[in-house]
């Protein structure tokens, strides 16, 4: 077994090494976690009981995983991330209190990164169940965690003018990723209100709304949504279409139905 | 180290690489029992992965699929993922998910096997079985066997219908012949399926005759009598044939196996089994099938003196006697003459009891009901004295009533065959006319009940030509069920055509009795002519009588055929007439009898809650007896609810089902559910509930079953309670006819000592039953009857002295003390001894007494105590203390009054004590000599002296009539006289006159 173990930490120290160069090669570096993870389940990787395992390959596991998640951020893949993430939160949150171990460094880097991805993927939800199990203190103070604990309030406000500032102040590089995927995300709901609420919107207008800086970011994002620019420097929105999903309500069928209910139940007593 | 969440390791299944997701598989069927909720959210992957073909470690993928569905509670999606899971699924682990599988692994198996077993039986398309289900179930039969599990295994494999399994788990038992008959008991009583059980029994019949010798040690020989039971049940005579006729070319000890088997077939097997045996067995041995009685005599001499020199050689004459012997035994001549002797010898009737009910007797049911009771009381003893000391009284019966009197002596008679016509001679119709037509009718019902299920040749013969030129109504009734009796389950079609033409004669009274006289020759044979004649006729006729008859009739066509009878009783069922509906109940009860199956079960108590007729359900709970009275411990609780009901009918049919299921076991329970009904507000469900606990105490002491004291003191109230309902006084005389039936010497049960249905007494209790109609037929209990007897025999088939040993003290199985005369009168003093007023009185004169009672005590009678001494202490008394007894008989028989008048408190405390130290020199066993009763609970603790020159061929504990090998082949053996029928005390009379007869009484009308 230790030997096994001093196979994998060697590993790991090559991954760390190719990790940190400026421009890391990822293929090889993925290939290499692909290996270290095959390694891992060698070890007690991810255990679920107390006895049979050391610190050591507790801490050699974390740092595999908090390259990976790293990596996979990178890598620009979401799955993965989330993948690692959810194996790490058991180091995180389970195991550390248990043992002595010292905190990671990246820990609530990633844990901020985790809730943005979170809210990035508009799956608030999961994003409240997360933050429940952090501290409150942390919550409060923590630079990586109050992040995107503001970035959700101002979703929530519809302040979605601070959130395209909030882009210029993240705490890590590894942030803007899920930044811009969030900006997208609220330009698309913007979008979506836009096409409810007018029926015809001038390019300029639009521009503003959507925050886009210049014009051919906008002539992009027009043309994937199908709008077209008419002669009058006009988008114009399709409303018939929409009021298809309206449905009148059965108004008719339900009073019967209740009207029956109030019958039998009259019946029963 | 706890981890609070599974999702890490489930996120680990959506890697890439195949090993990581193994790991993650099984650390999650590790972690499953604690998160499967949360992994259940993720099941889907886990089912593709167990999809995806490339995937190597399918089967842990399957297994943790199972486990998620087992958590969620889906168990047939859990089941058939541990199926997938193959070799994954360890069936030796003790978790709660392998061991709930397994059970649905079997029942689903057995459910399967089921279904193919009676898809086979269809000719339909066998359902697949999937071949890993068959895998898992095969594994676990494998654990048990190597775990020594075999009775588990057998189970199983007798659930599961695994024939091959069952033969390997039997063969490797160690014990093999317990295992065997452990076996042989589970597939006569359990199994409700008639096929199986003939391809089980088969089987065992196979590994029986193979028994390996290096296996069961010294005894080689085949365990014939097993054998031949399960050939009775499998219904091939064939093989018993083939068994017996090698047995009777042995040595002298096979020739006595054979006739023990052969006095076991009798006692088990039907009639027609037995008559094609005897054919089988004459054709066999012997050129000339015809032998006289006298030749039979010569050859039992010949047996035992050197053989004469005889035209033929030695061996052929041997093998002829036996063969002839055999017949003999077979056809029921010997047993039913054993039988016969057995009552005679031992009767111990209590004259007194009746003589007690006939001075309460006020009217004509009552007086019925006495008459019927004698009968039961002197059932096959052959003593009429009763009816000859009181001809004056017996005279009183007119009509009908005379019917039933005249057919009493057939029960008196029974297995009486000797003499029967000439016994019977004035009362059967001659050829001149003025005999009373009632007494005429009744002398050939009576012939019947003397030949029941035994009326070969000459008496079948004989009332059929009664029968033929009879033109009264009443005769051809009284002829009619005696026809029926005598040719009971023989299926003879000259008998069955005479009966039938009867019946088209569309009379209520001829026809009531010829429709259950056909039933009754066709009993069991479920001939199709037979049930379209009865259904059809029942169907058109406007008498109810003979609607009721016939009910009764095609219910008895059905006996034993189970599944068989179920279109029947369907289209029965669903007719308007409600005793139609009442027959296809009847046809339920006997086409089931026996089974405790639940089908019949379930619709038996349906019809009992929802019919609208009173009728059809009190038989539809009356039935639930039939049904369940192998397993007498489940009926109470059955019908415990059914006793309580609003419905009086379903009250009585509860008491009867009680009365019925536990006939002679003293069933706690069931006394319980009866005691209450005995005091009911109706009069009629007070009268079941007497008759019933009757039937359940009858042959039981007061230390087998406490309870029989208050029951016997209940009937005699009732029968003296001049305010009581003539209904509940017919119950509790019929009840003490019952529980004191045969001499006491007889119990009450529908199955033979081999566990086999015995025909004649479920149709005596079936028949018995309907006295709720037509009170003649209260008779037919007589046929329900069976000795509790040990008889020994020798080769001969002579019964030797020789004496038994009964491992209990005497008293606990002892018959009652005969009751005294001035009963009534006294009895009466002890109720107002007891009030409470003259209690304190005589608290104050005791302690006055006190002082006296020192210097009187010795005077004190013996047979006393505090409180009425129990039969036991007496009977002890009788034994031990002989001499003082004999000085004190006349205070016995009233102790109780004694007590309360002659002594104080003190006194009775060292009369206690006394008694205490009387009692433990009481010997711890008897010798009872043969032919002796032994009530069922006593066979248990029955066994040979050691020093006896006898040693018995079966178990003792069989009881019946079992054939003893004599050990001292150098000294002349000692037989017992044969006594002549009419009982001991009248040995003066000859032999001649013997049927010498209650004639004399005439009936005045």
């Amino acid at each position: 077994m230790p030997s096994r173990l001093q196979e994998a930490a060697k590993m790991y120290e090559t991954l760390k090494t190719d990790f940190a160069k400026k421009t890391p090669d990822l293929e090889k570096c993925s290939l290499h976690l692909r290996n270290l993870k095959i390694a891992l389940t060698q070890l007690k990787f991810l255990p679920s009981d107390k006895n049979s395992y050391s610190d050591q390959e507790f801490v050699l596991a974390r740092n595999v995983l908090e390259i990976g998640a790293q990596l996979s951020i990178r890598k620009k893949d979401i799955p993965a991330f989330e993948r690692y993430m959810s194996q790490l939160k058991c180091y995180y949150l389970d195991y550390v209190t248990e043992v002595g171990i010292f905190e990671s460094p990246y820990k609530q880097e990633l844990l901020g990164l985790n809730l943005l991805c979170l809210l990035a993927q508009n799956r608030v939800a999961d994003f409240h169940t997360e933050l429940e199990r952090l501290p409150a203190a942390d919550i409060q103070n923590n630079e990586y965690i109050k992040h995107p604990v503001a970035i959700e309030q101002y979703l929530m406000e519809g302040n979605y003018n601070k959130l395209f500032l909030a882009k210029g102040n993240v705490p890590a590089e590894s942030y803007n990723f899920f930044i811009d995927i969030l900006l997208g995300t609220i330009r698309d709901e913007i979008a979506a209100c836009m096409e409810k609420s007018y029926k015809n919107i001038l390019f300029s207008e639009a521009l503003r709304m959507l925050y886009f800086e210049d014009q051919a970011e906008m002539n992009n994002y027009a043309t994937k949504k199908g709008w077209k620019l008419e002669s009058d420097k006009c988008f114009h929105f399709n409303t018939s279409k929409q009021n298809d999903d309206v449905r009148s309500l059965p108004s008719g069928d339900l009073a019967q139905q209740m009207i029956d209910y109030a019958r039998e139940l009259e019946m029963i007593i | 180290m706890h981890i609070t969440s599974a999702a890490g390791v489930i996120s680990l299944l959506d890697e890439p690489d195949d090993e990581l997701q193994v790991y993650a598989l099984n650390r999650l069927n590790d972690i499953v029992p604690e998160f499967w909720p949360e992994i259940s959210d993720h099941v889907e992957k886990i089912e593709v992965l167990y999809e995806n073909e490339a995937f190597k470690h399918r089967e842990i993928s399957a297994l943790l699929a199972s486990k998620l569905y087992y958590y969620l509670g889906s168990y047939e999606d859990s089941l058939n993922y541990a199926l997938c899971a193959g070799s994954a699924f360890n069936v030796k682990e003790s978790s709660e998910y392998v061991v709930t599988t397994i059970c649905k692994c079997i029942d689903h198996y057995t459910k399967l096997r089921q279904q193919a077993h009676d898809a086979k039986a269809d000719g339909d398309m066998k359902p697949d079985i999937d071949s890993r289900l068959e895998e898992i179930v095969n594994r676990m039969f494998n654990n048990c066997l190597e775990s020594g599990q075999f009775k588990q295994a057998i189970g199983i494999a007798i659930e599961t219908k695994r024939l091959d399994i069952l033969e390997k788990a039997i063969r490797l038992t160690p014990n093999l012949s317990e295992m065997l008959s452990y076996c042989t008991n589970l597939c006569t009583r359990m199994l409700q399926h008639k096929g199986l059980r003939e391809d089980i029994l088969r089987l065992l019949v196979r590994l029986h005759s193979n028994l390996d010798p290096t296996t069961t040690g010294a005894t080689s020989q085949p365990d014939y009598i097993n054998i031949c039971q399960c050939l009775i049940y499998l219904d091939d005579p064939a093989s018993v044939s083939d068994i017996l006729r090698k047995l009777i070319r042995g040595d002298q000890d096979q020739i006595s196996l054979a006739y023990q088997i052969a006095f076991d077939l009798y006692d088990s097997a039907s009639q027609h089994f037995l008559s094609d045996i005897v054919q089988a067995l004459k054709a066999g041995t012997t050129p000339e099938t015809t032998t006289t009685q006298t030749d039979e005599t010569d050859a039992q001499v010949e047996e035992k003196a050197p053989p004469k020199p005889v035209a033929e050689s030695q061996s052929d004459k041997v093998l002829r006697d036996c063969t002839d012997r055999l017949a003999r035994i077979l056809g029921g001549d010997e047993s039913i003459e054993l039988h016969l002797q057995f009552y005679i010898r031992n009767n111990h009737t209590d004259l007194q009891i009746l003589k007690n009910t006939k001075d309460q007797v006020r009217n004509s049911v009552c007086h019925n009901a006495c008459v019927i009771a004698n009968g039961f009381m002197h059932c096959g003893t052959t003593i009429d004295q009763f009816l000859r000391d009181n001809l004056e009284w017996l005279a009183r019966a007119t009509n009908w009533a005379k019917f039933s009197a005249t057919a009493s002596l057939g029960v008196i008679h029974k297995g009486h065959e000797n003499d029967s016509l000439n016994l019977m001679s004035t009362y059967l119709p001659k050829d001149s006319t003025g005999g009373s037509a009632y007494q005429e009718g009744g002398g050939l019902y009576a012939l019947g009940l003397i030949h029941a299920n035994h009326g070969k040749g000459k008496i079948t013969d004989y009332l059929h030509a009664q029968l033929s030129s009879a033109s009264n109504e009443i005769i051809i009734h009284g002829g009619c069920l005696g026809l029926g009796l005598a040719s009971l389950g023989t299926a003879n079609h000259d008998v069955y055509e005479l009966l039938k033409s009867n019946l088209y004669q569309d009379d209520a009274v001829t026809g009531e009795a010829a429709g259950l006289s056909m039933g009754l020759v066709m009993m069991g044979s479920n001939n199709p002519q037979a049930l379209e004649d009865m259904v059809a006729y029942a169907q058109e006729t406007q008498h109810e009588k003979i609607i009721r008859g016939l009910a009764v009739g095609i219910a008895l066509v059905m006996y034993g055929r189970m599944e068989e009878a179920d279109s029947l009783i369907e289209t029965l069922m669903r007719d308007k007439d409600p005793i139609l509906r009442r027959c296809a109940v009847y046809t339920i009860a006997m086409a089931y009898v026996g089974s405790g199956s639940n089908k019949a079960n379930r619709k038996l108590l349906h019809v009992a809650v929802s019919d609208v007729n009173n009728d059809v359900r009190r038989a539809a709970v009356e039935s639930l007896g039939f049904i369940l009275f192998r397993t007498p411990e489940q009926c109470p609780s059955v019908v415990s609810l059914l006793s309580e009901s609003y419905n009086p009918h379903v009250r009585y049919g509860a008491a009867m089902a009680l009365g019925i299921s536990c006939a002679g076991t003293g069933s706690k329970d069931a006394l319980g559910l009866l005691e209450p009904l005995a005091s009911d507000s109706v009069n009629y469900v007070r009268q079941g509930a007497l008759i019933a606990s009757a039937m359940i105490l009858i042959q039981h002491t007061d230390s087998t079953c406490p309870k029989l004291k208050t029951f016997k003191e209940l009937y005699r109230k009732v029968i003296n309670d001049k305010h009581e309902d003539v209904m509940a006084k017919f119950g509790a005389i019929l009840a003490q006819g019952i529980i004191d039936g045969g001499g006491r010497n007889v119990t009450l049960s529908m199955q033979s000592r081999t566990g086999h249905v015995n025909m004649s007494a479920v149709v005596g209790m079936l028949v018995f039953c309907q006295f709720w109609y037509w009170f003649p037929l209260s008779h037919f209990l007589s046929l329900t009857f069976t000795p509790a007897a040990i008889i020994g025999l020798n080769a001969e088939l002579k019964m030797p002295k020789m004496e038994f040993r009964s491992n209990a003290r005497p008293s606990t199985f002892a018959y009652p003390s005969p009751l005294e005369e001035k009963k009534g009168r006294e009895t009466e003093k002890v109720e107002t001894a007891v009030l409470s007023t003259t209690a304190k009185q005589k608290a104050k004169d005791i302690k006055k007494e006190k002082r006296k009672a020192s210097t009187s005590s010795t005077a004190v009678t013996p047979a006393t105590g505090s409180r009425p001494p129990t039969v036991e202490e007496k009977m002890e008394l009788d034994e031990t203390e002989a001499k003082l007894a004999k000085k004190e008989t006349p205070a016995q028989g009233e102790p109780s009054m004694e007590v309360e008048q002659s002594t104080t408190p003190k006194e009775k405390e060292t009369e206690k004590e006394k008694e205490k130290e009387k009692e433990k020199p009481e010997a711890s066993f008897e010798m009872i000599s043969n032919p002796c009763r032994a009530i069922p609970p006593q066979l248990k603790v029955i066994s040979m002296p050691e020093d006896s020159k006898y040693t018995s061929l079966k178990p003792l504990s069989h009881g019946g009539i079992i054939l003893l090998k004599y050990k001292k082949s150098s000294e002349p053996e000692d037989l017992l006289e044969p006594v002549a029928a009419g009982g001991p005390k009248k040995e003066e009379v000859e032999e001649g006159d013997e049927p010498e007869p209650p004639e004399p009484f005439e009936f005045v009308e």
